[in-house]
């Protein structure tokens, strides 16, 4: 039989056209190309990891819980697949059991359902309240003891220093990268130098589903005791082992929301700070896209306050900046949760810390600090700042937990 | 004869862009000053800003009145400012940049007490900006003013971007 040109063409296209038979259907599905349930299974043989991720919820492996992983579900589903428990561990992961199973016939091919907005926000407050109450102040006081002490073992010794340049600062820095690694976190060591200061940053990085835009939760590691003339031993422990231990409890209990988050977070700890804020600004030099970062919350110095001022913690923000969204944020995540910080959102003029080089990018960032560092009208300062005096057993731990709560519960708050 | 003439009129070209060049770069150079710029809207701020080659620090009030700024400015610029009304107080010609830090001092001290960092200016209660005396000299955030006088310093050799919000607050859903 001869057939023409045109003939030929279109019979191709009816064809493509044509509702295609399992075979083909359930080989390859998606934009994304990925292989269904039945073809992983005959062609790759299934990937126990791959099995793993499909019980959390994660159906096509690729790392993300979303609405593609419903649609492998329900191709699945369609080419005869009719497997449900991997629907019930997505439904689970994607909507933290907060509507009800959509009901299923063998017979009828499964419709999307539609998620209202109402459980989602349920579903982050529930987050928020979780992350929140997961904040260990035992942990805060481990960390603040672990790096200022002269290794990087348990339990407190001999006061150390963390100067940017000592082999102090390196010790505590493998400490707090075994930290996070401990917590499933790949860590990159961002080595620079800068003026007579040659250290390195410390990042640790929570991906959401959008792994470009970001918000950092940062702080200073390094230490100075300058105003006792040394600077070994400089134990540091509220300038900045406070800051240090918040965003590193703040790191373990966000690393539970791997994948959940919609934009990814980045716990940073810089060194280089009292010299200039030399590891900071070596940083923000490096951002080749400001606005992938959404925000910044520094903290720094959080861990005192004279006893007449109970708990109290400012989140302060630069004029023009916008910062003042992420404060307002924040002293909303105090009140409503009943934190109890006693936190207040208030414009600074104080640039003398490591926001200050995202400021200078125009990047939203706030300094998040002690109420007598940051209001002046107090007319007092930590008595052991910048002094061999700076211990761990001076510090109030009530307050940086504190702390550590209200920035969990905003970092989930804002980048959800 | 036409190679020499081509050669003689490359060489008398880069002759006349090489000495354009630092005529206008020892132009501007000679006539940087370095002012505190005060602005009380955002207009003003606007203005003072674009009308500065670089801005380094600004100081900003809840109200916005009394602000001022720190800011880089040829003579012309400066000329351009204070005819237009605004109170330009020129604090050096020349400024290297990398010498003048802002002092913050928590406690309530007076401007004099710093100097021991270098030359004293007070900006505001609390903000001091201080030039250092020389490069060694050089103070930065960790540096010892005084046994019981703790001082946050921020060194403003960079200078800010432009800021992207017109007041001093945007629109915040938690307020």
């Amino acid at each position: 039989m001869n057939i023409s040109l045109i003939q030929f063409v279109v019979f191709t296209w009816v064809f493509l056209a044509l509702p295609q038979p399992i075979s083909y259907a359930s080989r390859w599905h998606g934009s994304t190309d990925k292989l269904t349930n039945q073809s992983r299974t005959q062609i790759l043989g299934e990937s126990v990891s791959c099995e793993d991720s499909r019980l959390t919820g994660d159906y096509n492996c690729d790392g993300s819980i979303n609405l593609n992983d419903f649609e492998t579900i329900r191709r699945d589903y369609n080419a005869g697949d009719k497997n449900l428990k991997y629907f019930e561990f997505w439904r689970r992961a994607m909507f933290a059991k907060a509507i009800p199973t959509p009901t299923l016939t063998p017979t009828k091919p499964m419709q999307l359902p539609t998620p209202s907005p109402t459980p989602i926000v349920q579903s982050k407050q529930q987050l928020i309240t979780e992350g929140i109450q997961r904040v260990s102040r035992q942990n805060i006081v481990n960390t603040v003891t672990n790096i200022a002490d002269d290794d990087d073992k348990p339990g407190v010794d001999a006061q150390q220093t963390r100067y940017s340049n000592s082999g102090g600062n390196q010790v505590e820095r493998a400490y707090i990268k075994r930290e996070f690694e401990n917590m499933g976190y790949t860590v990159t060591i961002q080595s620079f130098s800068a003026g007579s200061v040659s250290s390195a940053n410390i990042i640790a990085r929570l991906n959401g589903k959008n792994t470009s835009k970001y918000y950092a939760l940062t702080a200073h590691m390094d230490t100075t005791a300058a105003r006792s003339g040394t600077n070994d031993p400089a134990p540091g422990a509220d300038d900045n082992g406070s800051g240090t231990s918040a965003v590193i409890e703040a790191a373990r209990v966000l690393s539970s929301l791997k994948g959940e988050l919609a934009n990814s977070v980045e716990f940073i700890l810089f060194s280089g700070e009292e010299q200039g804020l030399y590891g900071s600004d070596y940083y923000a030099s490096r951002i080749q896209n400001p606005s992938n970062v959404l925000g910044v919350i520094n903290m720094d110095m959080i861990g005192w306050n004279p006893p007449s001022r109970g708990d109290c913690v400012q989140f302060g923000y630069i004029a023009r900046n916008g910062g003042n969204v992420l404060a307002d944020a924040a002293v909303n995540i105090d009140k409503t949760h009943n934190i109890q910080l006693k936190s207040t959102s208030v414009l600074t003029n104080i640039m003398a810390s490591d926001h200050a080089p995202f400021v200078r990018k125009n990047i939203k960032a706030i300094f998040a600090s002690e109420c007598a560092l940051m209001e002046a009208r107090i007319g007092t300062v930590q008595p052991n700042y910048h002094s061999v005096g700076d211990v761990p057993n001076t510090l109030n731990y009530s307050q940086i937990e504190k702390t550590a709560k209200t920035v969990v519960g905003t970092i989930i708050e804002l980048a959800y | 004869m036409k190679k020499i003439l081509l050669f003689v009129l490359g060489l008398s070209t880069a002759a006349i862009i090489l000495f354009a060049y630092q005529y206008s770069s020892r132009a501007t150079s000679s006539q940087l000053l370095l002012a505190k710029i005060t602005y009380n809207t955002d207009v003003e701020f606007e203005t003072a800003f674009d009308g500065s080659t670089s801005v380094h620090y600004f100081y900003e009030q809840p109200t916005t009145t009394d602000s001022y700024m720190i800011s880089q400015l040829t003579t012309e610029q400066y000329d351009k400012l204070t005819s237009m009304g605004f109170i330009a107080q020129i604090l050096e010609t020349a400024p290297e940049m990398s010498n003048y830090l802002v002092v913050y001092t928590p406690q309530d001290v007076p401007a004099s007490s710093l100097s021991v960092m270098g030359t004293t200016q007070e900006l505001d209660d609390h903000f001091t900006l201080v030039k250092t005396q020389t490069e060694e000299q050089s103070l930065n955030h960790d540096s010892l003013a005084g046994p019981d006088i703790a001082v946050f310093v921020y060194d403003i050799e960079k200078p800010l971007l432009k800021p992207l919000y017109k007041t001093v607050r945007i629109e915040s859903e938690y307020e």
